[in-house]
């Protein structure tokens, strides 16, 4: 049974308001505004401090992430009585249980005075439950119906939609390595402990004492990380082109590679502007979303596979399986 | 080999363990109950060292900032404000070099039971330098009809965060170990002080004026430490003899480039 436009509406604007905050989130970090309300969860003592200087970020931060948790709650009663499938409703339940933990991970942070560990590791659940949200977003979606109906029909050559697959997951994976590994350079304040791009103190690898000064082992770590990950995501781009017949993947291709261009520009302009606010909170937003296409090419190439197999297998003859079992 | 049975509860009580696990990992160190300082007491003398403390060549020009954040900042600064990280007077004269002994001191010497005040003024804080003993009071104090959080990222000693909503908020720190502490205050970014704390009474920082006075050293060879917030720290090394003042002027070179 599809879901009906509510379920749609509501998960889609969850999965943007998880967006939000992650841009929210961004904004904290890259202004330096993580300890502007020493307490939690009040702020100052109170539920509404004044919005001040570093408070209109913090406590922002917070304000949003109270609507977005409740949202992400609320979702879940969307799900069970919008009939979605039971795959969708569990994904609804982590959500929720994962944005949880994402508050305590927040509060934790806070009063311990922003552990670079803690602090990490909320900026890589934040991404999870975006990833989550997105995936419910999809599931629900009139893009996920019509993909259902088409595929089977598409008869994908098997070869080119293994290859697809296997390298849609590598960029996914890697894409969220270097989520966290960026999330080590900005909890460790080692974003400009290389000040040049694209070399590194003038060289192409920083030799000899240049890796003495704080911070450069995690910032050229992430700096060539990346281009794992540009390799990576051209593959995978290029390898869902592959797969013809299914209008889906050519946009989701182009969106990929037009996202990991803007996100190396974003990563040198960062650098270059010695880390101007507006620049690495984009940095972090596109990331996200790079991250996010990895998720949805690899859920959809799951699905085509799975309704692929379906599909052949409904089309084999009884007496012709027998053999392929055993 | 037979493996542990596994059951609900068990997994019941591993969660909360994990969480108080990770905790614990990140919690900051406890707060070690000051120790009585050991050893012979420490003796105050009567030589002095006094100087100039001067910036070399053009000064670098001071970042500026405008306080639109927060009204009742910019009420105080209005327009652009210059953060004074390079204090530079006349003839150089550059405030807020702290000067202190790193070798030579011998002994235990007791902290004053006078504290020292930081004061958070018009959103900026009132010293920019400031210096104590281990073990001697820092209030914490706000004029301000703003809020300010106090973030003291100290290393060696109990780092903390404080919350200063009101005029008139006041708290009381002590440090127990040498370091020279950074403060910041998290609401308004271009708050920032520090905080040197020496386990002697040999230290002083420079005035507007640049100059400074260690006094009551005992006779003997010391180093003296000039460390500055932005420029790399200076050494010098001298002898005293009782009832001896001396003079030792010293300068930094400026990292700005002479004018063309």
């Amino acid at each position: 049974m599809k879901p009906g436009t509510f379920v749609r509406v509501a998960t889609r604007t969850v999965a943007v308001s998880v967006f939000l905050l992650l841009v929210a989130g961004a904004l904290v970090t890259s202004t330096g505004s993580g300890l502007a309300v020493p307490d939690w969860p009040l702020s100052y003592g109170k539920l509404m401090p004044p919005m001040v200087g570093g408070i209109l970020y913090e406590h922002g931060h917070r304000l949003i992430a109270a609507a977005v948790a409740t949202m992400v709650g609320l979702q879940i009663l969307v799900l069970g009585f919008g009939r979605t499938d039971r795959t969708t409703f569990r994904l609804g339940l982590a959500a929720f249980g994962a944005i949880l933990g994402q508050a305590v991970l927040g509060g934790i942070t806070v009063l311990f005075l922003l552990p670079p560990a803690v602090s990490s590791a909320h900026a890589g659940l934040a991404q999870i439950v975006f990833a989550l949200t997105a995936t419910i977003a999809l599931r629900t979606s009139r893009t996920w119906s019509r993909f259902s109906e088409q595929a089977p029909r598409t008869a994908p050559d098997p070869v080119a939609l293994s290859k697809a697959s296997r390298l849609a997951l590598l960029a996914a994976g890697a894409s969220y390595v270097q989520i966290l590994l960026g999330a080590i350079v900005r909890h460790t304040g080692a974003g400009l402990a290389i000040p040049d791009w694209p070399l590194s103190f003038g060289k192409v690898v920083p030799t000899g004492a240049d890796w003495a000064a704080s911070g450069v082992l995690a910032h050229f770590t992430h700096r060539a990380f990346a281009w794992v990950v540009v390799a990576l995501v051209v593959a995978a781009a290029l390898a869902l082109r592959k797969l013809r017949g299914i209008p889906a993947f050519g946009t989701l291709s182009t969106l990929w590679l037009v996202l990991l261009a803007a996100q190396v520009t974003l990563g040198a302009t960062s650098v270059w502007t010695a880390k101007a606010v507006a620049i690495t909170s984009a940095h972090l937003a596109v990331g996200g979303l790079l991250w996010i296409t990895g998720v949805l090419a690899t859920v959809l190439l799951a699905r085509l596979g799975t309704l692929s197999t379906a599909s052949a297998s409904s089309s084999v003859p009884a007496g012709d399986a027998a053999p392929a079992a055993a | 080999m037979q493996s542990l049975p596994r059951s609900r509860a068990g997994r019941g009580v591993l969660a909360p363990l994990a969480l108080l696990l990770l905790l614990a990992a990140c919690s900051p160190k406890a707060p070690e109950a000051p120790k009585a300082p050991s050893g012979p007491a420490g003796r105050l003398g009567t030589s002095v060292v006094s100087g100039r403390v001067a910036l070399a060549g053009t000064p670098p020009a001071n970042d500026r900032v405008t306080m639109t954040t927060d009204p009742f900042c910019a009420g105080h600064n209005p327009g652009e404000t210059e953060l004074p990280a390079y204090a530079v007077g006349a003839d150089g004269a550059l405030a807020n070099v702290l000067l202190r002994v790193t070798e030579g001191v011998t002994g235990v010497y007791a902290a004053p039971a006078e504290a020292r005040q930081l004061d958070q003024k018009g959103c900026a804080y009132s010293p920019r330098v400031l210096a104590l003993m281990t073990g001697q009071p820092l209030d914490i104090v706000s004029s301000d009809a703003t809020l300010h959080n106090v973030h003291a990222a100290a290393k060696e000693n109990q780092p903390f965060n404080l919350g200063m909503p009101a005029p008139g908020t006041r708290y009381t720190r002590t440090f127990e170990k040498p370091e020279i502490v950074p403060f910041k205050c998290d609401v308004h970014p271009w708050m920032r002080a520090w905080v040197a704390v020496v386990p002697h009474p040999f230290f002083a920082v420079t005035g507007p004026d640049g100059r400074y006075e260690i006094q009551g050293l005992p006779a003997g060879t010391y180093t003296v430490e000039a460390w500055h917030e932005k420029l790399p720290v200076q050494t010098f090394t001298l002898t005293v003899t009782d009832g001896e003042t001396k003079v030792h002027d010293l300068a930094f070179t400026s990292p700005a480039a002479p004018p063309a």
